[in-house]
């Protein structure tokens, strides 16, 4: 498992330099620069050309990126071009935001997923499997940002009260403004995975039920709670598992609107609004940075395969 | 010249105009305008003028005002960052403002002359101090600091306002407490252009220290900074030091970055906001009039949409077909649709300068909607079944979005089809706009609060002075252009102003203006001290008046 480990983390050395070119060239080959939002709309060719000038944006795109990759190996990921700010410390600032939400979300959706898809497979067929898979289909259906911007609006009409929007506050410092929050985005973001995840469960569950170990565990006179929950649900949640993975990679695109919706100060609106403003130390940076997460959370997974499976072994 | 010079007259002249119209619109649009209006201050030039937004007792001290606000502020470096300027506007010095009524309203200055032409002359306050901070730990403020920040600001990167530091000549400290500005030609848009809020004054030893003031903000305003997390908030803490005595009344501010719009007016309307930050338009106003306790206040909005075409080649070096798109464009139905009515045609010069303006009359004469006139003149330069033309712009929501896919329609009507291409901001000002790429371009001018620079546009040196990139060049009109910018006398310079614009007019482009709205600010009643009848954007930025009726 060991040398499994170190082999996939070794492979992270190609995919992250891959992903680094990629970057550097792709995100150049967009039209305009950040000395076109930094000249606006009257901009004129001397100021695009002095600030391409005092931001080294004029030097051949060879020496630019050996410049940010030397760079990143002194430890230094680079800072905005507009405020000057390093990465290093925008990251301080803004990813425990993100890994709130994220770790958040992960809770709502796993709390309302697990227990009712097993509901639904004990259940398969009943008014009550019905009513659990259509609330799963109406989860899918619903985009985030409209289940958000409900969460904010319903709220006003009813109550004159809305949850707390923008002025992050850390948990340590305010847990209850805190919780508030950051319980409606992580709803609006979770609905949507449980619905997935409770599906997921369902048929997983289901599968794994047909199984002889199961025959088996029945005809010992087991109980159904110690059959589901020891012998069958474990199986299960292997494909959930796998898919909750690539979840946590697809989440950190979909918190960008969350967090413009209710004014959190994360990772996911620091990469859009530094696309958007061409801030090139930036985005590149943070394209390394959920490259290398994305990487670990699979093979995390994979870790947890064995876990929830004692047969499977990495060699 | 005696003190009361050109600035002096600019001022009462002007104010007079604009109260007059000012009331006659409150009269239209409701109880709630018409109480501010009725409210005002009114005070001639050379202080403070502060007008409450409604009668109230005695000022309270104390308490923190919340704004929201929409913009992330990247930086707060006046000289360097134009995203926040507003939130600036509360921490820097300025000579002076332009506040209510289009008066001077000092700041740092106690008086400002015009000797002659080419000569503009400050006297500071004496023993105005910096904020109590470090480097500057609160020393006193001179005219070398007042040079040093005309100088920076002189050579900064925003390509915008370097048009008025071209006009430069010399930049000195007379003495301690003089400053003078001395032009290379007179230009008469001075008074506006030294009173925008990138001529901040900033101390020379903090900028040698931190290398810019981006996340440093240190000068002698209001308020001074006391917490700044980009994409979060930026709070502000009273300064002690602050040159009018007894102000501000408040312990400070605190700005709330929230990026959605309909998020920032629900944070308002949950009162998480004293002071709304979302974007207004006639119908969310409607909306909010239903509530007793939220002040509305409406001034004439500056930005001004405009659709562009390039005439130096075909189809639009043919006046026939650029005066057949004045024709096909409806500007009546961009008024009910876009702005649900409650908006007015704009000339060259948005209807906003009311004296710098054509009248409505007179704009609705000249922009007929004719579609079937259109088509003909479309004909007669050799368009019989009219053309199709790509139409590049910055995917921008709100106005920006709504008002072209309208044009875009519109000209569809009448044979001229239009392939509608939106593209983000960066791209299309780096691949289309800044570099002439285009037929046919559409995007807002920004609020600008002279009519200088509205006409240099049409200027065959455009508005960087490098050419234009329409391609369009008259020298009629260029002659009358920078004949305006010579003159002191208003009644003269508004001639050469109605002129220009009528020439323009029968230009038909290269720039076509369209019709804008109102700008709206709304806050909790409890909020007193909002200048209301500063008819200029950014007149409130600088507002140290403001205070909390509550318990």
């Amino acid at each position: 498992m060991g040398n499994y480990i170190l082999r996939r983390l070794l492979l992270l050395v190609p995919i992250l330099f891959g992903i680094s070119v990629a970057t550097f060239v792709l995100f150049r080959a967009i039209p305009g620069d950040v000395a076109v939002i930094i000249c606006g709309q009257t901009g004129s060719p001397e100021c695009l050309e002095r600030v391409r000038d005092q931001l080294g944006l004029n030097r051949p795109l060879l020496v630019q990126y050996t410049d940010w990759v030397g760079g990143i190996f002194r430890g230094d990921f680079g800072a905005s071009m507009l405020s000057h700010v390093s990465l290093a410390s925008e990251l301080r600032h803004r990813f425990p935001v993100t890994l709130e939400l994220l770790i958040m979300t992960n809770i709502i959706a796993l709390a309302l997923a697990i227990p009712a898809g097993v509901i639904s497979a004990m259940r398969p067929n009943t008014p009550l499997d019905l009513v659990v898979r259509f609330l799963s289909v109406l989860g899918l259906s619903i985009p985030n940002f409209f289940l958000g911007t409900l969460l904010i609006l319903l709220p006003l009409i009813w109550f004159d009260w809305t949850p707390p929007l923008g002025g992050y506050k850390p948990f340590f410092e305010d847990p209850w403004t805190n919780l508030q929050q950051f319980i409606f985005p992580s709803l609006a973001l979770g609905t949507a995975i449980a619905a997935g995840l409770m599906r997921l469960t369902r048929s997983s569950l289901l599968e794994v039920m047909r199984n002889d170990y199961i025959r088996t565990a029945w005809s010992k006179g087991l109980r159904e709670r110690t059959v589901v929950t020891r012998h069958a649900l474990k199986n299960a949640m292997i494909p959930v598992v796998t898919v909750l993975g690539l979840y946590i990679g697809g989440l950190m695109g979909g918190t960008v609107i969350l967090e413009m919706i209710f004014g959190l100060p994360g990772l996911g609106r620091l990469a859009l609004e530094s696309i958007l403003l061409r801030d090139y130390p930036i985005v590149q940076g943070l394209v390394l940075i959920s490259a290398t997460v994305f990487v670990l959370v699979n093979l995390a997974v994979d870790v947890v395969y064995a876990w929830f499976d004692p047969r499977i072994r990495y060699a | 010249m005696e003190p009361a010079n050109y600035w002096q007259r600019l001022a009462r002249r002007r104010m007079s105009r604009r109260r007059l119209l000012q009331a006659g619109a409150a009269a239209a649009l409701g109880g709630v305008a018409l109480a501010v209006v009725g409210c005002e201050g009114g005070k001639e030039g050379g202080g403070p003028a502060p007008s409450p937004t409604l009668a109230a007792g005695e000022p309270k001290y104390g308490g923190v005002l919340r704004f929201g606000y929409g913009t992330d502020p990247v930086g707060l470096d006046p000289h360097q960052d134009i995203a926040a300027l507003s939130v600036m506007a509360k921490m820097y010095s300025y000579l002076y403002h332009v506040g209510a009524g289009s008066q001077a309203v000092m700041n740092l200055a106690d008086s400002m002359e015009h000797p002659d032409d080419n000569t503009y002359l400050f006297r500071l306050k004496q023993n105005a101090r910096f904020q109590p901070k470090p480097p500057v730990d609160g020393r006193e403020i001179t005219a070398e600091d007042v040079r040093y920040s005309f100088q920076r600001r002189s050579s900064a990167l925003v390509s915008i306002d370097l048009r008025f530091p071209q006009i430069i000549d010399k930049l000195e400290a007379v003495d301690n407490y003089t400053f003078r500005l001395t032009t290379k030609r007179p230009f008469a848009p001075t008074f506006y252009e030294m009173a925008n809020n990138t001529w901040a004054i900033v101390p020379k030893e903090a900028v040698e220290q931190f290398g810019d003031l981006k996340q440093n903000p240190i000068s002698g305003g209001p308020y001074m900074l006391k917490r700044f997390v980009r994409a979060e908030r930026v709070e502000m803490e009273k300064n002690p030091n602050f040159y009018f005595p007894g102000r501000p009344y408040l312990d400070g501010l605190e700005y709330i970055v929230i990026p959605d719009d309909s998020a920032l007016l629900a944070a308002f309307q949950s009162k998480q906001h004293d002071i709304n930050g979302a974007t207004l338009n006639a119908l969310r106003v409607r909306e909010l009039r239903k509530n007793e306790e939220i002040t509305i206040i409406e001034r004439p909005d500056l930005y001004y949409p405009v659709l562009w075409v390039k005439t130096g080649k075909a189809p639009f070096n043919d006046i026939r077909v650029r005066q057949a798109i004045d024709l096909a464009i409806d500007r009546q139905e961009i008024i009910d649709k876009i702005f649900f009515g409650e908006a007015k045609i704009n000339g060259p010069i948005a209807w906003g300068h009311d004296f710098w303006a054509l009248s409505q009359e007179e704009l609705q004469a000249a922009y007929t909607y004719d579609p079937e006139g259109a088509r003909r003149l479309l004909a007669e330069a050799n368009y019989p079944d009219g053309f199709t033309v790509t139409l590049k712009t910055a995917n921008n929501p709100g106005n920006w979005r709504d008002i072209v896919t309208l044009v875009a329609e519109q000209l569809g009507r009448v044979g001229i089809k239009v392939d509608l291409q939106l593209m983000d901001l960066g791209a299309w000002l780096g691949s289309v706009l800044l570099v002439g790429a285009f037929d046919m371009t559409f995007f807002i001018q920004l609020p600008y609060e002279e009519p200088d620079r509205p006409l240099a546009f049409y200027h065959s040196l455009g508005i960087s002075g490098n050419g234009n990139l329409t391609d369009y060049g008259n020298k009629e009109l260029d002659a009358l252009i920078d004949a305006q910018q010579r003159s002191f006398d208003d009644n003269e310079r508004q001639k050469l102003i109605l002129e220009a614009q009528r020439l323009i007019l029968r230009e038909h482009g290269p720039q076509f203006t369209l019709a804008s709205g109102y700008n709206y600010t709304a806050h909790w009643n409890y909020v007193q001290g909002w200048w209301p009848d500063a008819p200029e954007t950014h007149a409130n930025d600088y507002n140290w008046e403001f205070w909390l009726d509550k318990a």
